[in-house]
């Protein structure tokens, strides 16, 4: 028995360093992760509270909450969309609207709000729009679920503008922007209306 | 600056992610069934090392690192279109029957379940003690033995099995 386990070893062990290895990134300090939150326009947000509460939905401002309370459209409109199909399908409705966008580098896990799986984060070439993520979820439930948590005024959320969300089946886009007009012609256009 | 890793080691966390990063990746591949989310749970892992979240006295790094990183990966658990079985391919040339060896051992341990994949990679791969396997995988120390055992003989029937088709 001990043969034949030394010998299942040992043929893992050249198995797996058989396994090609990607090219190594950086070292991604504790800090560096922090830097990347402004690319979110999220501002005014303390490394130590947001990495230490960002899979919680309270995040703790250093600044009093902006006047938002922007009503979220919670519609689902489509029947389910893999991980990749989410990012196409957000900057195709995008488009719609009028507006293009494309994907940005991964995002760092402490962006993760409203108990969602992952996060990407679109680039739109407008400078009106800040900050658009798309947060993935599980199952449209769990992204209900999740939507529920997105309400401004109960969050402590210090926004570059004022915050919109819309729930397309399994995934939460969110967005900024001070120009409720375009707000509409986004939320919309991301509703699939 | 960065800090030491240990109090008895002069090696710095910069320097155990140029060291450690390729066995890190390969056997954390080989745990998860595939590479998806594997680099970020190795930085997430470093992360929590600069950040001084590990212990001040370490056996090993590795484990440590492994351990951290496989948690992780447990939580945000998702399938990847990367499989080990396009990561099996060879990685130098060398002779053919190994590289269909090393193929197939890899196909067998992707097929298992991922408790028992964990386990035989955490053991025979990482080298990780029992009670580094028990407290990772949170098991009972009692039970890692016979649970790695379990995890060998499915995978001998599992490569059986292939070998009879």
């Amino acid at each position: 028995m001990k043969e034949t386990m030394d010998s299942l070893a040992s043929r893992l062990v050249v198995a797996i360093d058989g396994v090609p290895v990607p090219p190594r990134p950086d070292l991604r300090s504790p800090r560096r992760r922090a830097i990347l939150l402004p690319r979110l326009a999220l501002v005014g947000l303390s490394l130590t509270l947001g990495l230490a509460l960002a899979s919680a939905v309270v995040w703790q401002a250093i600044l009093p909450l902006a006047s938002a309370g922007q009503a979220a459209s919670r519609e689902s409109t489509t029947a389910g969309w893999s991980e990749t199909e989410a990012t196409s399908q957000v900057i195709a409705r995008l488009a719609r609207a009028g507006l293009s966008a494309r994907e940005q580098p991964a995002a760092p896990s402490a962006l993760l709000l409203f108990n969602a799986k992952s996060i990407q984060l679109l680039a739109v070439d407008d400078a009106r729009v800040l900050g658009l993520a798309i947060y993935r979820y599980g199952s449209s439930d769990e992204a209900r679920r999740g939507m529920a948590l997105t309400d401004p005024t109960k969050n402590q959320i210090e926004w570059a503008a004022p915050p919109y969300f819309v729930q397309v089946d399994d995934v939460i886009v969110s967005f900024a922007t001070s120009d409720s007009t375009l707000a509409q012609r986004v939320t919309a256009a991301l509703s699939g209306n | 600056m960065q800090a030491p890793m240990a109090e008895n080691s002069n090696r710095t966390w910069g320097q155990l992610h140029a060291e450690l990063w390729p066995g890190l990746v390969r056997a954390l591949s080989a745990a998860n069934g595939g590479y998806a989310h594997v680099e970020d749970a190795i930085q997430e892992a470093f992360a929590q090392a600069l950040s001084g979240r590990a212990p001040a006295e370490l056996r090993s790094p590795e484990a440590w690192l492994f351990t951290v990183a496989l948690n992780e990966l447990r939580r945000h658990r998702r399938r990847s279109t990367w499989s080990l079985r396009t990561a099996a391919e060879p990685a130098h040339a060398d002779g053919i029957d190994e590289a269909i060896q090393r193929i197939s051992v890899l196909r067998t341990l992707a097929r298992l379940p991922a408790r028992d994949r964990q386990l035989l990679v955490a053991k025979y791969y990482v080298g990780l003690t029992q009670n580094e396997i028990a407290s990772a995988m949170g098991l009972r120390q009692g039970t890692v033995a016979s649970a790695i055992a379990r995890a060998a003989r499915r995978f001998r029937d599992f490569e059986n099995g292939e070998d009879q088709r």
